[in-house]
This record gives C-alpha cells, structure tokens and sequence, in this order.
C-alpha cells in the first residue's frame, strides 16, 4: 500500500482511469466502424506534430492537439467524399506524420531524447498540470459522448439510416473524429505513440468478445481498460518494467483470455 | 386521396451511365405499392433518390414538401437492403435497435423518455417479439431479425414503410407471416407501403398498385390495370401474369 502514497502513482491512476476511460469508449465506436487503425494513423501524425513544437521550444500537446483534430477531419472527409477508402486516408496521414517527425528530429538534434519519452510515454511522469488538464478534457468528452449517445450510436450501426431517421451524420461524425484526436493526444502521454492505438482497439475487442448490448459493451470495455492500467501501473512500478508496455500487455492478456472463454 | 410522394421527371446518372429516366408518378396515401423489375432496373436507386441517399434531377416531394427542405423524418420509416447481414455481429440488443427507430422523434439531448420505452416495448409486442428484447441480432433467426427491423422501422408510428427487398433471406412460410403483418399495417393503420420484391407472388396477395421498373417506368398503376394490360406479358410468362391476377379475380 505504500506505492500510493508517491504523488507520481496518484497522479498516474488518477489519469489513467480518466483518459482509459475515453479511449476504451470511443474504441468500441471506432472498431464497429472498422476505424481501429485511426490511432495509428494519428499517434503517428502527433509524432510530427511533437517533433514540430519540441523544435520551436512550444508545449508539444499545444501543437498536437489542434494538427491531430485537422487530420482527424481530413480522414472523414476524404472517406466521406469518396476520394479514398478508411485504410489509405489513414496510411497517408500516418506516413506524413512520420517523416515529418523524422525530418524535424533529424534537423533540431538536440531534443532526440524528450521526442523518445512521447514515443514510448511514461504515465509515471505525468505532472499535476497534465493531470489537471486530462481530467477536464475527460470530462468534457465523456459528457458529449453522453449527449450525443444515441446518434453516435446509430451512426455506428448505420450511417444510411441514421441519415434517413434525421441524424445530422456529417455533424456527428465531426464530433466523433474531434473526440478521438484529442484523446489520443492525451493518451500519448501515457502509453507513447507507438502504443496508443492498443488502447483504442484492445479494451474495445475485449469487451465485444464478452459482452451483450452496447451499452454493457461500453461499460465493460471502459472497466477492462482501467483494471489493464491500474494493473499495470502497479506490475510496472515493482519490477521496474517500463508503463505503457506495461499496460498493453495487460490488456492483451485479458484479450486472449475472454477469446478462450468465448470460444469455450 | 392525399398524395404522399410526388415524382416528376426524375432521372438518375452514375458515372454517365443512365439508372433511372424521366419517372413521374404520385403515390397516395393507404397505397401498398409493389415495385419490381429486373435486376439492375434502378428500384433500389429511386428509394435511395426518394430518401434524399442518392443525388438526382427532377423533383421529388415528401408529404407536400421539397425533399430538400423536408425534416419529418419520424413520418417515414426505411428498411434498407441486405439490413440483417450488414448489422448482423452488432453488438446492441434487440430492445436498444429497435430505441433507434425513436431517434427522429428525439430533441436534444436525445435522451429516451419513458414514453419511448413503452414504444418500444409496443411495437415489440406487435411484431411478437417481446420476449427477445435482451437478444442481440446474431441469436435470433433470419424471420426474427427481420421483425426486429420492421419493429425499428415502425416505432415512430410512421405514415410511409419503404422496404427494400425485406424478405429475400426468409423462407417461404416466414415470408408470407413478415407479409401479413404488412398487409395488417396497410389496412389497420392506412400505413402507406412501398415494397421492393422480386418475389412476385408476394405482390398478387397484398399490393393494390404496381410499379414496374426498367430503367424507366414500364408500368405504373392499380393492379386490375395490370391485368388488363396485354403488353405486360411481354415482361412475364403469361402464366406468371395470369397468376398474378387469377389472385385476385381480375
């Protein structure tokens, strides 16, 4: 019990309940979309977009968040309007945020070691700043989410019909793709770019192998993504293993287990 | 009779190549319409032009109002094609499917009042479904995702069914039953109807206008018309036709 009272570990349970709570809720939209891959596609643009701030000296969440909500929007467009499938719009968004990284990295030599610390995040350095401002982003979030329940819902079940029924498609989906950048922002922080899409499409499968109804599909991918966290946070922190790996390899291990209970 | 869908030289490109050309015809309120033609006739293209799904010349009206400006989309309830195979490993249940058919009526933020649950609850219990609503879609057969979906579709007490092939999966005994309940919504709640088939024995016991599609309108009419109509059999074997209309004693 005395790993809880270290500041760090507060402050990482603290927001690792609140953004795995985000990333395990829009997961379960995102993968019934088949967008599972959008955190990839995304996190791999926040490298570039990190790699821009880190190189003028600006916070590098400042710069991802609003380039990632772009991105975001462009990818629904693109889809929307037809000009590309889901897979190519992300591949190409996710190219062009690597090399943009590795261009920038390659160019300001000096900050090669902090753009390591958001490629593989560290949830145990998160600041009280950083805390306070995942918490409120979270809460803004999950209370869209609650408001928009129902057309988010049906969007994922059927765009025609939720067109057909008076859904604003076009809007929701905004909503839904804004929601997603900023959470897989914060998340970097967490688990780091490379990982963070695991959080998105893990907990979310999980919870679809073993659960009836969406609204329990929501509820206990938001419970798995948070036992995986907390649990990991705890297995990281006594046997100095490095968090965000940590964490994924929780979630996986849960994963493989209710696909055996399932198939069982 | 009031006109529900009005259509006047509607006409679909894709791609430069004609879907639909120049149809006009009014459908009136009580109507149950049976739409067919071959494949590839552009039935599916003009509900989706209809719904506002698909982009068109012409003009179309809803309830006396451009589609383009038209917002009542509770008054109309749509049941797509291939429905239960696209929505098949949907994790919702059967009750939480059929709470999206209330979405139209729902302000913001669309939270379902209690009144939408008994809705719910009612339109299960009219498709004889109530005791499947904590099922998800994948448990039940291919007749009961069907009722599932027709549940959805009738929860807002709509005043116009567009249906796009709903019975194609089912068998024959199921089909007739997901029929009868469509012909009661006709004759019962003067519910308008507008069936895609290519089934159609299904037409000759429950619709009483046909429209017959070829890329361009080849018929459109009640079905005493139908019958009298000789160069229909150019269309259909002559003891389809026949059939058709020996149904009815026309």
């Amino acid at each position: 019990m005395e790993i809880f009272q270290y500041t760090f570990i507060q402050n990482a349970i603290i927001s690792g309940i609140f953004i795995g709570l985000l990333t395990a809720i829009l997961g379960v939209f995102l993968v019934l979309k088949k967008l599972s891959l959008i955190g990839d596609g995304l996190s791999h643009l926040s490298f570039g977009a990190i790699a821009i701030g880190l190189f003028f000296g600006i916070y590098p969440l400042w710069i991802a968040i609003p380039i990632v909500i772009l991105a975001s929007l462009l990818i629904q467009f693109l889809i929307q309007k037809s000009f590309l499938d889901g897979d190519s719009s992300i591949g190409i968004i996710s190219a062009f945020g690597i090399s943009t990284g590795v261009i920038f990295s390659s160019i300001g030599k000096g900050f090669n070691i902090d753009l390591f610390s958001y490629l593989f995040g560290n949830i145990l350095t998160i600041t009280r700043p950083e805390l306070f401002f995942s918490i409120i982003l979270s809460v803004i979030i999950l209370s869209v989410i609650y408001l928009y329940y129902y057309d988010l819902l049906y969007i994922t079940f059927d765009m025609e019909q939720a067109k057909v029924s008076g859904v604003k498609v076009n809007l929701i989906q905004s909503i839904l793709s804004i929601l997603t950048a900023i959470t897989i922002v914060l998340a970097i922080r967490m688990v780091g770019i490379m990982l963070v899409s695991a959080l998105i499409i893990i907990p979310a499968n999980t919870s679809l192998q073993i659960s009836s109804g969406f609204k329990q599909t929501l509820i206990n991918s938001g419970i798995i993504s948070i036992f995986s966290i907390f649990i990991g946070i705890l297995i990281s922190f006594k046997f100095n293993l490095p968090s965000g790996a940590t964490i994924i390899m929780v979630n996986l291990f849960l994963f493989v287990f209710s696909t055996i209970i399932n198939r069982k | 009779m009031k006109n529900i869908i009005k259509i006047k030289n509607l006409s679909v490109t894709i791609q430069n190549s004609i879907i639909l050309n120049n149809i006009s015809l009014n459908i009136e309120k009580g109507d149950f319409v049976g739409i067919f033609g071959p494949n590839g006739a552009g039935k599916t293209t003009m509900i989706r032009a209809l719904l506002g799904l698909q982009s068109f010349t012409g003009e179309i009206n809803l309830f006396d109002e451009s589609l383009s400006k038209f917002n009542n989309w509770y008054k109309i309830g749509y049941l797509s094609q291939k429905q239960a195979i696209r929505s098949i490993n949907f994790p919702s249940t059967v009750f939480e499917i059929v709470m999206l058919g209330r979405i139209s009526l729902l302000k913001f933020p669309k939270i379902p009042s209690r009144e939408d649950n008994l809705a719910v609850m009612d339109a299960l219990q009219k498709l004889q479904i109530s005791d499947l609503k904590d099922y998800s879609l994948k448990e039940l057969s291919g007749g009961q995702q069907q009722r599932v979906f027709l549940a959805k579709t009738i929860v807002s007490n709509p005043e116009l069914l567009i249906l796009d092939e709903p019975t194609n999966a089912l068998d024959p005994e199921i089909r007739k039953d997901f029929l009868e309940i469509l012909k009661s919504l006709n004759t019962d709640h003067k519910i308008t109807i507008l069936l895609i088939t290519h089934d159609i024995n299904s037409l000759k016991e429950f619709a009483n206008k046909i429209l017959f599609l070829n890329k361009k309108l080849v018929f459109w009419g009640d079905l005493s018309e139908f019958c009298q109509d000789d160069s229909m059999n150019m269309y259909f074997s002559d003891s389809e036709h026949h059939s058709i209309c020996k149904q009815h004693n026309i």
